[in-house]
This record gives structure tokens, C-alpha cells and sequence, in this order.
């Protein structure tokens, strides 16, 4: 994934973007890969600034355009955190600042989230890469994610990391999920443990 | 620096007039070096213009008025050195928002993502616009002071002159002797440093009296915080539980913010038993689980451990019989045993029983994969091992199994950075724990959790909602009952096909 982000360069081997080698382009700047890219790493960054910060910065240069930042919050489900803020939008999400508040795990987590739409729908951003992106969200958060969130980024290549395969079953990476249940190893082992305590597999 | 470990809980962490405050103090610690040194020196300097006004009374009884110009000058002084102080106290906000810009652009977790996404010059650019903003106040309060304090040396100056003409024109007139004119000359010019320095002392001592003021307040706080946390009745934690811990009518809203978080919660958790909270992002979970480890207190209602006041235990010793895993878990860069031993100092030396801890947590694993077992260094900033976020999780979970018999087990969201194969196990030995704290104690084991399939095990079931209780039953209850749990529990488990 670090690689994907182009942090590093592989040793071996190549990644190419449209037939071109990911090693070739430029990694920042206007046109850079970075633009093309949108993330919710698992450590996300807590950003102790307003909460339209927070979502705004997944793509600077369209920060001013509030219905955009809106649409994105809606979509990752972070509309209600945004209504419950005393000062809505402005609040500085954090205590050390005065009218600053503190947000719940997942309350923070849906931000991150919204940051990358954002990146996506108002950036431009072409790749998604989600790394566990519903580990703090309850349950219909998680729920919201993969029906809703994917269905707005269809048409943009989306990659999953997640150890929870209640959610692979949605995402169709290097073998849909029948696929991969058949060939039975690691992956049907990890599913079938997951499912049977529900008592459905 | 005692002060502030003794208070006790986090709730003053968070208000941002304690940051202001602790951060003065932090900044002006010396004036409190010894609070007696400026009043001395205020006293020399008085003394030392008293007897310059003395001496010049002597030569004609209207010269001992010369102070008196010199007067606007002092004040200047005293004015300008204050009103820096205001000024600063009045930045402190500001500073610690530059602190965090600072660290997002230099710290390595927000650096990657920062990269990611180009903030890099747009954080630079905020912190230089803020530093800009804040130099500029600064300049313009010294440029203000400055032109004061020309101002009124100029009052003066025009004072001294005219006092040295005047004794020159009477020496003419023989009415006084040249050796006066001499003595006008020298002490107006010493008088000069003198009241300078009276500026100064009475600013010094301006300042000093503040400081003091700061750290009583902080002494009262802490007196008030340690008060509240241990009302005079005080009890001995019980050594088994033989009822239950109980919430009665308990409201809670964050110090300093009016918005109730959680709202008159009726909640009995019967000895031995397994509870399991479930709730909405932003429903109260983490925020219960705080009030029990007393981070908070409630804002009313009590909670109390067979049928006593949690408030009458010693803080210490209550926190001392629980054993904590929170959300968003530390990640001390310690050698491994010591960041998992930390969660309870006296087993720490021991090998046996942090390998222990670690398999109560179905973290046994991670010991194979680190290159020097329990021996290695955890974290990059001492040069050690990095860990992945499951990894440093599963550390944070043997730290939390560290103590072998605590009358409350608390986990926050334990698996979240789990893989299957782990939560798998984590949940059979989990429950393994649960049934060990209980039969050793009476200790209730309390699980906050978004995975229904964990969930399901415990004998009884809390469903949040928006800080109230809105469930409350076995999941056969629950599922019997048709209400949000079950509509929650099968959106889940559709996801497993
Ligand atoms: N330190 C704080 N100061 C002020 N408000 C806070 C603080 N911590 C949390 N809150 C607010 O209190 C509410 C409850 O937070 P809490 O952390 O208890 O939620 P939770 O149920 O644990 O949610 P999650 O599932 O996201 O972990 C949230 O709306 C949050 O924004
Ligand atoms: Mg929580």
C-alpha cells in the first residue's frame, strides 16, 4: 500500500498505472500521483482543527466549495456528528482550544472517511484505498460504507484492506468471493471462522 | 510538577482555560524561584528614592517635587512589562495551535497522509500566517510601550533640566551653594536609574503576585478535584464482589460543555456477569466505561460497588482492581515486556506471567514474530521494531490481561485491528478470562464492541442509544423481543452469507 502510495519505490518488479510504470510519474505536484490518490489510513490523522478542515483538506484546492465538503460529509454518514458541533462546521475538534470539542472513535472515523470522498469526488482522486476504514464505526456505519460509499465511487478502482470478510464479500479484488471459498485455503479458513459465530456458514 | 499528577481523573486536560494556565505557569516558573526577592528589591528601591527625595527637599523644599516628573516614567516601565504579560497570557491559545501545526508537518504518524495529500505547504502556510499574526501583536504592543516610555523619559528630562537651570540660576544669586547645584545634578541623574528601576521591581513584583496566583489556583484545583474525588467517608475497596456494580440515575456532561452525553442511566451489572455495550457511534459507550474508571465523575447520579459510593474508595486503590483496555490504546515504545507489563508494575520482571497475560489476550503469537521475543524494542524512535496497528493493539490487550484477578475487566473496542483468526480466539479465551475473573472475585467483565458476533456471548446486553439505555437483556432476549438490537444484529449478520 505504502508503494501504491508511491512513499517508496519497489525493488523488484513494477506497478503500472494505464500501461505506465508507477516509478515514472511524478509523485507530487498538480498533476501528480498523489492527486490521483485518496486514502483512509488505519491511523488516520486527527486533525485538531475545524471540522470542515478536517474534510476540506482531501482536496485543497476545491476547499471553498462548502456543498461539496457537505455532500461528502452526508455520504460518510458524518452529518450528525457536524449537526451535534455547538459552533456546526467551525468547531475545533479539539479540548485544548476554547468552544473545542472531542469526538468519539468512530465519530472520527467518519471524517477521515468524508476526507476521502472528498479527495475522490471533488479532487478528482481516480484510486481509493480504504485500510480497515470501518474498524471504529457501529454497525450501520459499516453497513452505510459498502453500500453507499462504493456505489458513489463506482468508476473509481477501490482497495479494500480489511480483516473483516463480512465486507470482502462486497468487494471483488483479485478473485470474487466464490471463487477464492472454493479454492478453500487461508481465505475460507479466515471466512468460515468469522461466520460461524453467527451460525450461518 | 506534583501538583499536577495530583489531580486526579483527565477532566482538566480538556478545558482550555487549565492549558492557559498550565502553560504560563510552565513558562513563568521562575518568578516563583523566590517570590520574596522582588519584594525586597521593590523595598530597596523605595528606600533608595526616599532618601533622594530627602536630600533634595534639603536644598529647597519644591526640588523634592523633581520625583514627580520622573514619576510617568516609572509608571511607563511598570505598564510596558505588564501589558507584555497580558499579552502573552492572551497568545496561549494560539501557541499550542501552532504546536500542532508544528507537529503535523514534522511528526511521523501524520506525515504520511500530510504528503498524501499535498498539506504540506498549506500547514506551513498556517503556521507562518499564525506566527506572523502573533509576532505582529507583539511588535505593535513594543513599538506602543516604547513610544510610552520615550514619552514620558522625555517629562522627565524636560523635569531635570529645568530643576539644574533653576538651582544654577539660584546659585548665581548666591541663594544656594555651587556644591548644591553639584548634588541637584548628580541625584537627578541617579534618580533616573532609580525610578527606572522602581518601574521594573513594581512590575516584577506585579508579575510574581500573579504567578502565585496561578499556582494557589492550581493548588485549589487540585484540592477541590482530590475533595470531590475522595469525600471524607472514605471505605476500603471490597476484596470480592458480591453484588454488583450499580449506575443509579447517572447523567453526565463533559466538564466545560453543556451537551449531556449520557442522561439519567439505571443500570445494574450483577457479580460474575459478562456485559456487553453496544450503541451507535458517539451513544456514550467510551464515556461509561470512563465514569467507571473514574476518569470522570458523573454530573449526578452515583454509581456504587455493592451498594457503596464509588466516590468513598482511595482513587488509587480502585483503579488498582481494574484491568482496562481502551479504543484508543497507547503505544508505549518500551522493550515489549515492560509496554505489556506497565499494566500492572509489580509482574512486569517477570516473563512468565507478561507471557501469560499475552496468551489471557490470544496475543501469544506476537512473541514469534518479534526478533528478540519479549527483549525487543518496541517503536522507531529508539531505533526498534515497528509494529503494525494490530500488533500494537495486541499489546495493548496483554496489558490490559496483565493483572490476573481484577474486580472489573473493561475492554473498548479490543478486536478492531484484529484479523479473524485472533478475534476468533480472543473471544474463546475472552470469555475463558471473564469466567476466571468471575469465579475468583465476583468481577464483572465489560465489553464495548461493534461486532455482533463477539457481542452475542455475554450474559447481558447494554444497547446505547444517544446516552440512554434503550435495551437492556440476553441476546435470546433481545432477538426474542425484535427491537433495535435485532434489527442491528441481522445487518450484520447478512454480511456473512
Ligand atoms: N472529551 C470530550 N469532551 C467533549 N465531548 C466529548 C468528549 N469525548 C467524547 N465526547 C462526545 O461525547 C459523545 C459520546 O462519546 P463516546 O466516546 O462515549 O462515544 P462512543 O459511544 O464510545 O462512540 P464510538 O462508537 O464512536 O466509540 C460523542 O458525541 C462525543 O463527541
Ligand atoms: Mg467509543
Amino acid at each position: 500500500m505504502k508503494l501504491l502510495c508511491r512513499f517508496y519505490d519497489p525493488d523488484e518488479g513494477r506497478i503500472s498505472v494505464d500501461g505506465a510504470d508507477l516509478a515514472s510519474l511524478r509523485p507530487d505536484g498538480a498533476d501528480g500521483w498523489h492527486r490521483r490518490v485518496a486514502a483512509v489510513f488505519q491511523d488516520y490523522v486527527q486533525f485538531e482543527l475545524s471540522a470542515y478542515d478536517n474534510v476540506a483538506f482531501g482536496a485543497l484546492e476545491r476547499r471553498g466549495d462548502e456543498r461539496a465538503v457537505a455532500e461528502a460529509v452526508a455520504l460518510a454518514g458524518a452529518d450528525r456528528v457536524v449537526g451535534r458541533l455547538a459552533e456546526g462546521w467551525s468547531t475545533p475538534l479539539s479540548r485544548q482550544f476554547s468552544s473545542g470539542t472531542q469526538l468519539s472513535g468512530g465519530e472520527w472515523q467518519r471524517l477521515a472517511l468524508a476526507r476521502a470522498l472528498f479527495a475522490v469526488r471533488a479532487g478528482g482522486a481516480g484510486v481509493l484505498i480504504l485500510d480497515e476504514p470501518t474498524a471504529g464505526l457501529d454497525v450501520r456505519g459499516e453497513a452505510e460504507v459498502y453500500e453507499r460509499f462504493l456505489e458513489v465511487t463506482r468508476g473509481t478502482t477501490t482497495i479494500v484492506i480489511s480483516h473483516r470478510f463480512s465486507t470482502v464479500r462486497r468487494v471483488v479484488e483479485a478473485g470474487t468471493h466464490a471463487e477464492l471459498l472454493a479454492a478453500g485455503r487461508v481465505y475460507a479458513t479466515m471466512y468460515r471462522l468469522q461466520a460461524e459465530r453467527f451460525g450461518t456458514a | 510538577m506534583d501538583l499536577v499528577a495530583a489531580v486526579p481523573g483527565v477532566a482538566h486536560h480538556e478545558l482550555s482555560e487549565y492549558s492557559d494556565r498550565m502553560e504560563l505557569i510552565r513558562t513563568e516558573r521562575t518568578y516563583l524561584a523566590n517570590p520574596f526577592n522582588p519584594i525586597s528589591w521593590t523595598l530597596a528601591s523605595v528606600v533608595s528614592t526616599v532618601t533622594v527625595i530627602v536630600l533634595l527637599g534639603s536644598v529647597r523644599p519644591v526640588l523634592a517635587l523633581l520625583p514627580l516628573v520622573g514619576l510617568p516614567a516609572a509608571v511607563a516601565n511598570g505598564r510596558a512589562d505588564v501589558s507584555l504579560e497580558n499579552l502573552l497570557d492572551a497568545q496561549a491559545e494560539d501557541n499550542r495551535r501552532l504546536r500542532h501545526l508544528l507537529e503535523l508537518a514534522t511528526e511521523p504518524p501524520a506525515a504520511k497522509e500530510v504528503r498524501l495529500l499535498g498539506l504540506g505547504r498549506e500547514i506551513v502556510e498556517r503556521h507562518g500566517a499564525l506566527f506572523a499574526q502573533l509576532e505582529r501583536a507583539r511588535v505593535r504592543l513594543a513599538t506602543r510601550n516604547t513610544a510610552g516610555v520615550v514619552a514620558a523619559w522625555m517629562v522627565f528630562g524636560a523635569g531635570y533640566a529645568g530643576a539644574v537651570l533653576w538651582s544654577m540660576h539660584l546659585a548665581r544669586t548666591g541663594a544656594i551653594s555651587a556644591g548644591s547645584v553639584l548634588l541637584v545634578l548628580s541625584l537627578g541623574a541617579q534618580m533616573n536609574m532609580q525610578l527606572a528601576e522602581l518601574g521594573w521591581n513594581v512590575a516584577w513584583l506585579i508579575r510574581t503576585y500573579r504567578a502565585v496566583g496561578r499556582l494557589v489556583w492550581l493548588s485549589d484545583f487540585a484540592a477541590e478535584a482530590k475533595a470531590n474525588a475522595d469525600p471524607p467517608a472514605r471505605r476500603p475497596v471490597p476484596a470480592v464482589l458480591r453484588q454488583g456494580i450499580a449506575f443509579d440515575s447517572v447523567s453526565f456532561a463533559y466538564p466545560g460543555t453543556d451537551r449531556p452525553v449520557l442522561h439519567r442511566v439505571d443500570l445494574s451489572l450483577p457479580q460474575g456477569a459478562t456485559v456487553a455495550v453496544v450503541g451507535e457511534n458517539g451513544a456514550g459507550k467510551t464515556t461509561l466505561a470512563k465514569l467507571l474508571v473514574r476518569l470522570y465523575e458523573p454530573t449526578s447520579g452515583r454509581i456504587s460497588v455493592d451498594g457503596t459510593d464509588l466516590r468513598s474508595f482511595d482513587i488509587e486503590e480502585w483503579r488498582a482492581r481494574i484491568s482496562a483496555g481502551f479504543q484508543d490504546f497507547a503505544r508505549f515504545e518500551l522493550v515489549a515486556r515492560e509496554s505489556i507489563g506497565v499494566g500492572f508494575v509489580p509482574d512486569m520482571a517477570s516473563s512468565a506471567k507478561v507471557g501469560a497475560a499475552l496468551a489471557r489476550g490470544a496475543a501469544e503469537d506476537l512473541v514469534e514474530v518479534l526478533p528478540d521475543g519479549l527483549a525487543t524494542q518496541l517503536g522507531r524512535e529508539f531505533d526498534g521494531t515497528e509494529l503494525s496497528i494490530g500488533q500494537w493493539q495486541k499489546i495493548a490487550l496483554g496489558r490490559a490481561m496483565m493483572r490476573e484477578s481484577p474486580l472489573v475487566l473493561l475492554l473498548d473496542e479490543p478486536t478492531a485491528s484484529l484479523d479473524a483468526p485472533t478475534e476468533h480466539q480472543l473471544f474463546e479465551r475472552f470469555a475463558g478470562a471473564a469466567r476466571q475473573v468471575a469465579d475468583a472475585h465476583g468481577g464483572v467483565t465489560i465489553l464495548v464492541s461493534h461486532r455482533f458476533s463477539t457481542v452475542c456471548m455475554a450474559d447481558l446486553i447494554v444497547v446505547l442509544d444517544g446516552g440512554a439505555i434503550q435495551e437492556l437483556g440476553s441476546h435470546d432476549q433481545l432477538m426474542a423481543r425484535g427491537g433495535r438490537y435485532a434489527e442491528l444484529y441481522r445487518l450484520q449478520a447478512s454480511g456473512y452469507c
